[in-house]
């Protein structure tokens, strides 16, 4: 995206609609924790290969938002700076993979319907809400510094990202109140999963 | 808000300064309120030594170096809350800015409230590392643009500072936090008409970079 993001200009692009959005629990869980990523790999590389199925869903939606006919195409570019964001996370992660020895995952198949531009926020609401809480419930099982710093880095831009969509639905722009609240692998891949062919 | 930072009158022309008691260790210059001085045609002011760059060597340092920026937001939103600008002019805000204002005075004090408790668990002294802040905007505008310099560097203090802390109950809860101000950032960026997450990557900053980058507002100068 070139232009700047305005709130006003954003409400503008996508109508209406989008605020009239039946609410969906962002964060319906609150559970701990608790990290099960051995299916994911040994250590953080397990911990990061968790974090890049998300990424990987992330990305693949705004893929597709911006091949659908819905919202503007400057709306469509607007949501489209999150998604490029996404695969520059994904670059980092498997670069960091790669690093450690470890074999990247594969991207998950996908699927989106993307029907009305609200029932689209909605689902971008979730996916990135989830992805934030999915960095957070990850960040103190990192063992290495550096690591921990690159999580980090993205831990922040994706709750950046979910405050923007949550906006833009009229939807708390803290879902979880002044703390945000971690999720759990069962918790994410649950709430991701239909989008998870 | 502890009991420590308050509201002071227009201490100089132009700008408005909180002074804080507390202080921690490293000396500085506060050469941002000079700065600010300056930009407003004042005159001579003292030159204030102070100490913001600590030595943090335990985690109640870096705990109270990351409360520093937590007390740093919630007095800049306090000082909007009043309505008034820097010069003591009254500056209405409409009902959604009033809003907004309001919501994030009561969250960051959320997070000071935390973090004090957090210190004092530790065994420390809840204590910032500014002396005072001095926030110059005529309007509401001015104000954003403001929040959205202090949240951006609050979160690149944090995602600095986090992996130093040693306690596992200090780091969820700063885990936590930064989220939240990732959060705020946007919520400020976006009726600015800027993008709400300009960067694919929040680096952490250190020390001397965080001071350095809220010098306009602190004073403080990382020797």
């Amino acid at each position: 995206m070139t232009a700047a993001i305005s709130r006003r200009n954003f409400m503008g692009m996508v109508g209406g609609s989008a605020a009239a959005a039946a609410a969906l629990s962002a964060c319906g869980s609150n559970s701990d924790a608790a990290s099960e990523t051995s299916e994911y790999g040994d250590g953080d590389a397990g911990i990061l290969n968790f974090l890049l199925t998300v990424e990987y869903v992330q990305e693949a939606f705004y893929a597709e938002l911006g091949k659908s006919k819905l919202f503007t195409v400057a709306a469509r570019e607007a949501l489209g700076k999150f998604g490029e964001e996404e695969g520059e996370h994904i670059g980092k992660l498997v670069g960091q993979v790669e690093k450690l020895e470890a074999e990247p995952i594969a991207k998950p198949k996908t699927k989106f319907e993307l029907k009305t531009e609200a029932g689209t926020l909605e689902i971008a609401s979730t996916l990135e809400n989830v992805g934030a809480a999915a960095y957070l419930g990850q960040l103190p099982n990192i063992e290495s510094d550096p690591l921990l710093k690159l999580v980090l880095s993205i831990h922040s831009v994706e709750g950046r990202h979910g405050a923007s969509i949550n906006d833009l639905l009229k939807k708390p722009v803290t879902p979880d109140g002044p703390f945000a609240k971690p999720k759990n692998v069962r918790d994410v891949i649950k709430a991701m999963k239909p989008y998870m062919a | 808000m502890d009991e420590g930072n308050h509201l002071s009158p227009p201490a100089l022309a132009g700008v408005q300064l909180t002074e804080r008691d507390h202080l921690s260790r490293g000396d500085v210059l506060l050469k941002g309120v000079l700065a600010t001085a300056g930009l407003y045609g004042l005159g001579a002011i003292a030159p204030f030594v102070r100490r913001a760059l600590a030595d943090s060597s335990s985690d109640i340092e870096r705990l109270n170096f990351l409360l520093s920026f937590e007390y740093m937001q919630q007095t800049l939103y306090t000082r909007g809350q009043s309505e008034k600008n820097d010069k003591n002019e009254k500056m209405p805000l409409k009902p959604e800015e009033k809003k907004l204002i309001d919501f994030l005075v009561t969250q960051e004090g959320e997070h000071v409230a935390a973090m004090e408790k957090m210190v004092k668990e530790l065994g420390g002294k809840p204590e910032s590392r500014w002396n005072q802040l001095a926030f110059s905007f005529r309007i509401y505008e001015t104000l954003l643009q403001l929040a959205g310099e202090v949240e951006t560097a609050s979160v690149g203090a944090f995602n600095g500072g986090i992996p130093t802390i040693e306690s596992k109950e200090a780091r969820e809860l700063a885990f936590s936090i930064v989220q939240v101000d990732g959060r705020h950032a946007a919520t400020v960026l976006i009726p600015q008409h800027q993008e709400p997450a300009p960067e694919a990557f929040d680096l952490g900053t250190d020390e001397t970079s965080a001071i350095s980058n809220t010098e306009q507002f602190t004073g403080a100068f990382a020797e």
